[in-house]
């Protein structure tokens, strides 16, 4: 126990990466899963087959080889950022891919003849989109968001082999300097265990608060 | 608290079937001009309808036409919209086509199109090397799948339990299993055991690990099938008589677990993308050996890994047809249970062509 006690600063330092590492990725997921999504359901066949490609290609790919190619491609693209940053957009690229098609689906749920009736009322199609679909849809994604939410705080972890310390670096690296595998590893696991709860309680309060009693 | 934990689970239950069932419903949008076929759509699609049409969102969504407000969000362009609508079309690929022009170039500047760089993978002994490195993926995979999903089974049922006794403890280590991140038990059992004088090969200090979140996920899958069932099948099996285990045994599960085939299979994907943490600790499967050739190769990696992910992209598309194939399948085996129309589960109803 004591070792957790020492070095208590270090592991909330990590874990402090780790939910910046979270946040940070899941918003960047959302804003590019999201305008995949809107690419998925465009008018264009060009922009739904690359957002369809985009979507294929990722979700088969395992999250280790997108992170490591990422931090391994960016700067052969000229892109030098640093390690964090490589790892979020790694992992950002890979939510993004499901955050995409839960919007699809999310529209897809929304029964055709509301945008019947909003076409019969005559919003074009934007409005349509912004007034009547999109409120909608985005009920029906609160919960599947909220897993992504808990699957991109788990997929931090994958950012200590590209050698980013966040939470589970920092206890590999104390574990191997001071080998107290139980003390460390339980302090982890409540940590990891409120980060989840907590993504968890939010979706279900806003869930609650978002539906529409019928 | 185990309360509202079971409600939100419910919740939760509830929301992933939805959002499964509309990602994957394949019905064509009606179309007003036509009434025959959209009153024959319709007829088949109880309350229930999408769960028989389960899971795994799989490639197959690319050609399909999409369902509800978004497959008619936009209506059929006049001359003038086929015109903005092809305007449109050839700038967004020009700019797609720029985008990937200016990271070739990129790639291309730092040597890394040379065909010195790509011409390994041509080598019959490399190739070789990179399949046995499949075959051991592939056997990491499906031992964890095979212990994972019986006894995530088995937890989901535990969880599912009428005693509280049991559901509540199950719950919490389904619970704690889903909410560890995989890496981080692979690094318990890499790191934490050996000093506490446990030490395994590598293949199971990779497996394990695997299977205690496929336990976790497998458990949740068979609980939510179940919760997904509707109600009136158990209580019917306990108005005639049936015991909880003879309801569950012979009524829930049968039509829980053909629901929930396209869903396992997608876990078995997900296994799979997992067995690439053998990078970790070391067991040769397609990610560690990827890296090994990489640095043979002298710096390489890119093109391995090209290749590491191509194979995983065809791997994980078989297995998404595998899918598709068995979702057809069980629609077309005569049910167990022949429920009276529209008030019964649609699970296993028999396609009408």
């Amino acid at each position: 126990m004591n070792v957790v006690a020492d070095h208590f600063g270090e592991i909330l330092t990590g874990f402090g990466r780790t939910v910046l590492l979270t946040l940070v990725s899941f918003a960047a997921a959302l804003v590019l899963g999201g305008l995949l999504g809107l690419c998925r359901v465009a008018p264009l066949g060009v922009l739904r087959s690359l957002a369809a490609c985009y979507v294929h290609t990722v979700r088969n790919l395992p999250l280790l080889l997108v992170v490591v190619v990422t931090v391994f491609v960016l700067p052969q693209l000229g892109l030098t950022l640093s390690l964090n940053t490589s790892v979020t957009v790694g992992l950002a690229a890979y939510i993004a891919s499901y955050v995409c098609e839960i919007l699809r689906s999310g529209m897809e749920t929304v029964p055709a003849g509301q945008v019947e009736a909003a076409r019969a009322v005559g919003l074009t199609t934007f409005q349509c989109l912004r007034l009547v679909v999109l409120p909608q849809a985005l009920r029906s994604m609160v919960q599947p968001l909220g897993n992504m939410f808990i699957a991109t705080a788990l997929g931090t972890a994958v950012g200590s082999v590209a050698g980013v310390n966040e939470l589970s670096g920092v206890i590999r690296q104390l574990n191997v300097q001071y080998v107290e595998p139980l003390a460390l590893f339980a302090s982890a696991t409540v940590l990891y265990v409120a980060l989840t709860l907590a993504g968890g309680l939010i979706t279900g309060r806003l869930e609650r608060r978002l539906r529409i009693h019928r | 608290m185990s309360g509202t934990a079971r409600q939100g689970a419910g919740e939760a239950a509830r929301s992933t079937e939805e959002s499964t069932a509309a990602m994957t419903q394949t019905r064509p949008r009606p179309q007003p001009a036509d009434p025959a076929p959209t009153a024959l759509d319709a007829a088949p699609s109880g309350r229930n309808a999408p769960a028989r049409r389960a899971p795994r969102p799989g490639p197959r969504a690319g050609r399909r036409p999409l369902g509800g407000a978004a497959g008619v969000l936009f209506e059929p362009p006049g001359a003038r919209g086929r015109r903005q609508r092809r305007l449109g079309s050839v700038a967004a690929a020009a700019l797609i086509a720029a985008f990937a022009a200016v990271v070739m170039l990129q790639l291309g500047r730092h040597g890394q199109l040379d065909w010195a760089r790509w011409q390994p993978l041509t080598q019959a002994s490399i190739q070789r090397f990179l399949f046995s490195a499949l075959g051991d993926t592939l056997l990491a995979g499906v031992v964890s799948i095979a212990i994972g999903l019986p006894l995530g089974a088995v937890m989901g049922l535990l969880r599912l339990s009428r005693r509280r006794l049991v559901s509540v403890p199950a719950g919490a280590v389904v619970e704690l299993l889903r909410s560890l991140p995989l890496l981080f038990v692979v690094y318990f059992f890499l790191l934490g055991l050996p000093s506490l004088g446990l030490r395994m090969p590598p293949f199971w200090q990779l497996v394990i690990p695997i299977v205690l979140h496929g336990v976790g996920n497998f458990a949740e899958i068979f609980r939510a099938g179940v919760l997904a069932l509707p109600r009136g099948q158990s209580e019917a099996g306990y108005a005639i008589g049936l015991r909880h285990g003879q309801v569950m045994r012979l009524i829930v599960l049968p039509q829980a677990v053909r629901a929930l085939l396209p869903t396992i299979i997608g876990q078995a994907v997900r296994a799979l993308k997992d067995t690439t943490l053998g990078y970790v600790v070391s067991y040769p499967e397609l990610m560690h050996q990827g890296n090994v050739l990489g640095s043979f190769l002298e710096n390489d990696f890119l093109q391995v890994y090209f290749e590491v992910a191509v194979i995983f992209i065809a791997l994980n598309w078989l297995l998404s047809k595998l899918a598709e194939w068995v979702e057809t399948r069980t629609g077309r085996t005569p049910r167990p249970v022949r429920p009276r129309p529209n008030t019964a589960p649609q699970i296993g109803v028999p396609k009408t062509n």
